[in-house]
């Protein structure tokens, strides 16, 4: 068999006088032309073998890029949940660990600020009504007061305005500071006995709480207001007055009575004693004067 | 999205599609001697370029269902994509210049041979049952030169053998071998037929 021509021929090698002299040649020879048409139909089924196997790859690249679709998807969803569960898992944590302390920060502090703002609010509802009072009480003691004073004051009393209208809920200082006083107790001239029997201090005010026991059978007693002289010899004259509860600009004392005095002074430290504590009754003479009060803060 | 990789490169190192990896070591030698004996003028850079992109090219074709079917090799598929890119980036560059093409008709001869007679069908059987016995060195060497149009130099290099002249030898033999079973068999279908 002439193999090599016959792969010539077929490859189309051949110049134009080749191939028509072998197209001739294989005319006149059946077995060179049988030979040919196998050797043809060989490669005819090596090529349609081997496209069978081509579009067989071709089939795996197609579903192969389906899959890659499929997993490209399946990533994206993946790491979408798995962002969403670690984002889950690590919010409550955070949540316990940062922000609920971070939430109960802000409302402590806003808490804080409520209390301010109502024990301001309680300052100033006293402080106003009894601020109105010493204004008519005695004009002398206010003009002895410092423009700043009055400066201060009106501001507090505008802000207490203020409070007033937006808060109305009273908050009393839960804990007002004790203070131990030693007994002192005067009688003045007319019978009537005074004994300092309490005292305490808040928010920059020291009350004093005296007993009266009225002995005096002739006569009302009218009290103008008290002044104490504190431990650096500074004078303070009570910002308010109350006779059993009640606010009083003066007040009045009737026989044989048997009253408590609340007086409130304004002074922003706890003194360690009162060089005096002065009492006037406007138709007597002479002052009662209490001297001599020790101050100390009551541990108990 | 993956159709949007704009190199193969980043495709074969994602190791997306392991068919396609194959084929590309596969395909290249072949593409790239191919494109240089027809596209001189193109530097070697230029060739493995069109080649991502040629492979990039049948991956997205099979991807979006433009390619549904071959009717030629993977390598010579992936080499007419080559050409058509190499055409217009020498026409792009070089617009003066015509880019001639050498289109060659491979084997052309093979496809003449056909009649419908009843005996070129028993040759068409019998053809195709010996091919599918080829397997082996011959299998890959007559697929390589066949299938694929792969120049002897370059299968030579492929399949590990001296030079071009022992592979056109041993090519000769597969073929001889493959023609000695097919006579054989067309002999036997012959004797049959004139005992019946």
């Amino acid at each position: 068999m002439k193999l090599d021509i016959i792969d010539k021929y077929l490859a189309g090698e051949m110049t134009t006088e080749e191939r028509l002299a072998f197209e001739q040649e294989m005319e006149r020879d059946p077995k060179l032309k049988e030979d040919v048409h196998i050797i043809a139909y060989i490669i005819h089924g090596i090529r349609q073998v081997g496209l069978e196997e081509e579009n067989k790859r071709l089939q795996r690249i197609i579903a192969s890029s389906a899959s890659d679709k499929r997993r490209y998807v399946a990533t994206i969803a993946a790491i979408f949940i798995a962002g969403f569960i670690i984002a889950a898992t690590i919010s409550v944590p955070v949540y316990h660990v940062v922000v609920k302390p971070l939430i109960e920060k802000i409302n402590d502090h806003g808490n804080q600020e409520n209390n301010e703002l109502s024990r301001q609010n309680t300052d100033s509802v006293f402080t106003k009504q009894e601020v109105d009072s010493t204004t008519v009480i005695n004009e002398e003691v206010q003009q002895e007061e410092t423009a700043d004073t009055d400066e201060k004051e009106k501001t507090k009393e505008d802000k207490t305005k203020e409070q007033q209208d937006k808060d109305s809920i009273f908050v009393p200082n839960p804990n007002p500071s004790k203070i131990h006083i030693n007994p002192i107790s005067k009688i003045d001239e007319n019978g009537t006995k005074y004994e300092l029997i309490n005292a305490y201090y808040e928010n920059g005010k020291l009350t004093l709480i005296l007993q009266i026991v009225n002995n005096n059978n002739d006569r009302d007693l009218v009290f103008d207001i008290p002044t104490i002289l504190d431990d650096k010899g500074n004078q303070h004259t009570a910002i308010s007055m109350k006779l059993d509860g009640q606010n009083k600009k003066t007040f009045s004392l009737n026989r044989t009575q048997v009253l408590e005095m609340i007086l409130s002074f304004k002074i922003d430290y706890i003194p360690n004693s009162l060089q005096e504590l002065r009492i006037k009754e406007i138709n007597s003479w002479p002052i009662i004067s209490m001297r001599n009060i020790h101050l100390s803060v009551n541990e108990n | 999205m993956i159709i949007s990789f704009k190199k193969l490169r980043h495709l074969r190192q994602s190791a997306l599609n392991k068919e396609i990896s194959q084929i590309y070591d596969e395909a290249k030698p072949s593409f790239i001697n191919l494109m240089q004996k027809h596209f001189g003028r193109l530097t070697y850079q230029d060739i493995e370029e069109l080649y991502d992109d040629a492979v990039l090219a049948l991956y997205e074709n099979a991807n979006n269902g433009t390619l549904k079917e071959l009717t030629c090799s993977i390598t010579t598929y992936l080499y007419q994509i080559g050409r058509n890119k190499a055409i217009d980036k020498l026409r792009h560059e070089h617009p003066e210049k015509m880019v001639d093409i050498e289109i060659h008709d491979f084997y052309p001869f093979v496809d003449t041979c056909w009649n419908d007679d009843y005996k070129n069908e028993i040759r068409y059987l019998i053809a195709d049952k010996v091919v599918r016995l080829i397997s082996g060195s011959c299998k890959k060497l007559l697929d390589l030169f066949f299938l694929q149009e792969t120049p002897m130099k370059v299968i030579a290099s492929q399949l590990g053998y001296a030079s071009a002249d022992v592979v056109k030898d041993k090519k000769s033999r597969c073929l001889r071998k493959a023609h000695a079973i097919a006579n054989e068999n067309l002999k036997k279908l012959d004797e049959q037929r004139s005992i019946t």
